[in-house]
């Protein structure tokens, strides 16, 4: 049985000397999808920031491929996609460009040899870019630049892939598209993948393992199994109704 | 113009242009694409504390300016990362703390022979071999870096985040950045002037970006741009005798401009 991707045990984290995180205890198993799922301001990207090792936590462990956070950033194991997409729209390059920012990353001598072209090709290949590789990056539309951004991550063959909130801007229909992708990414390549999202809904259907988290963790487990209602009111503050959905829209059902 | 040419000054004036358009060409694309323009003018404005530091104490301006500039560049950007302070906050403060230190140590000496106003707004007579020959060793290390790691601080430019992850050491780069904004503005204060300075660091990849979306040729145009303003500026000083910095930086801003106007009619059509 192989150590798990990411091991969190104990842990609390703390703005200021307020804690967003308390007592937070999980286990990632390598080539599963695990979502964080609540509320705005429940601590989903701070879980995320500790786990890259951008956020020191106050209390506790994680050990992300059996290393430090700190240390697991010099590796290059970890394809993030942050949430953030305020890219300036004139940053003058192309589709091509950022996907090789990733393969440069870690080069002492910065030359692409035939084996990162291979790899940015493949990469932008998978996110269906394919097409668009010499685009202007500020002409591409959101759906279009998640992609080219996920195609970077991807080519830095990581171990890992980080997605903070994902399906923010994108329509019903370029979000199915992009969680087949991620199954994809899992299935073919054995990548394991944590994102964070505030739609339980939507990736309750798509994923092996779901977090509640509001501060503390109030329910980690595979999304099949019905998740508590006083988990839900814990995490959300009210007793939500939810549709799962999984790929083939068999097993829809609502959760009470 | 052959006279011109004979004249040490000129050539020695001539060669730092020419250097210095490099330097600035490529170094405004990251200032510039990192919205950190302002810096420029922060640590132009900071020299001047470090100058008056030298003329107090009486130590060659260079290297004064040089250590004063370089530790407001670096402990502005410890500040700022460390989320104490913003960076429009940090400037703001140090631009009007280091021209009030300026001005409090030149009152001090009285009696000063140096000439103030080459400081502030450039003039090539001042321009000495010494300062060439700084030009060029910063120019001989700047090349080598930028070649060894451009891809790593374009990437650190467009997300620090995910190039931190990613294996950039995001920390290093941007001290060892600030150190080279540092030296180029201290090295460049008696052709351009500590006023002026800023706007070679944001003309030439703002009026590279008018002219391609590619990053390459956006640094070659800013390159060619500053050495076109830089040279164009230094004849028509000479011959109309006018501040050096000061007919750059004009000359700079009308070219700027006209390409706006270029760009608007061609789009237009």
């Amino acid at each position: 049985m192989p150590e798990p991707a990411v091991i969190i045990r104990d842990l609390t984290v703390a703005y200021d000397g307020n804690i967003v995180l308390e007592d937070i205890n999980l286990e990632v198993a390598r080539g599963e999808i695990m979502s964080v799922v609540g509320p705005n301001g429940s601590g989903k990207s701070t879980l995320l920031r500790a786990i890259m090792g951008f956020k020191r936590p106050a209390k506790g462990s994680i050990l992300v491929l059996g290393r430090s956070p700190d240390e697991i950033q010099k590796t290059g194991l970890i394809g993030y996609l942050p949430q953030n997409m305020n890219y300036d729209q004139n940053f003058p390059v192309s589709a091509f460009d950022i996907v090789a920012m990733s393969r440069y990353s870690r080069k002492g001598i910065e030359r692409l040899g035939p084996e990162d072209r291979a790899a940015i090709n493949g990469s932008l290949e998978k996110v269906k870019m394919q097409s668009q590789t010499d685009k202007h990056f500020g002409s591409l539309s959101g759906g279009q630049k998640q992609r080219v951004l996920i195609a970077r991550a991807l080519a830095m063959k990581p171990s890992i892939l980080i997605l903070d909130e994902p399906s923010i801007g994108l329509d019903v229909v370029a979000q199915d598209s992009f969680y087949r992708l991620l199954q994809k990414l899992r299935d073919d390549e054995g990548l394991t993948i944590i994102l964070v999202s505030h739609d339980i809904g939507g990736v309750s259907g798509v994923v092996d393992k779901i977090a509640c988290v509001k501060r503390q963790m109030h329910f980690y487990g595979s999304p099949k199994d019905c998740i508590p209602s006083t988990a839900l009111e814990k995490t959300f503050g009210t007793n939500v109704y939810f549709l799962s959905h999984d790929s083939e829209c068999g097993t829809c059902r609502r959760d009470k | 113009m052959t006279e011109l040419l004979g004249m040490r000054f000129f050539t020695n004036a001539l060669v730092m242009c020419l250097l210095l358009s490099f330097l600035f060409g490529t170094l405004s694309f990251f200032v510039v694409m990192r919205r950190m323009s302002f810096l420029g003018a922060g640590v132009s404005h900071a020299a001047f504390g470090g100058v008056a530091i030298g003329i107090l104490l009486g130590i060659d301006p260079f290297y004064t300016s040089f250590v004063f500039c370089t530790l407001s560049a670096v402990l502005l950007g410890k500040l700022v990362k460390s989320g104490n302070i913003s960076y429009d906050t940090g400037i703001g403060i140090l631009f009007s703390f280091s021209m009030a230190l300026g001005a409090i140590f030149i009152a001090l000496k009285k009696k000063y022979t140096f000439d103030l106003m080459g400081y502030l707004f450039g003039n090539i007579l001042g321009v000495t071999s010494f300062d060439m020959m700084v030009s060029l060793a910063t120019t001989a290390v700047f090349i080598p870096f930028i070649f060894a790691c451009m891809h790593k601080i374009l990437f650190m430019t467009f997300d620090e985040e995910v190039a931190a992850v990613s294996g950039v050491r995001t920390g290093l780069l941007d001290t060892v950045m600030l150190i080279f904004l540092a030296a180029i503005i201290v090295i460049s204060i008696k052709i351009v002037g500590i006023i002026l300075i800023s706007a070679l660091v944001v003309l030439p990849a703002s009026f590279g970006i008018l002219l391609t979306k590619n990053y390459r040729r956006v640094i070659a145009a800013g390159i060619a741009y500053t050495l076109a303003i830089m040279v164009g500026g230094l004849l028509l000083s000479y011959y109309l005798d006018l501040p050096t910095g000061a007919t750059i930086v004009s000359l700079g801003t009308a070219v700027y401009f006209v390409f706006i106007g270029l760009n608007a009619v061609k789009r237009s059509h």
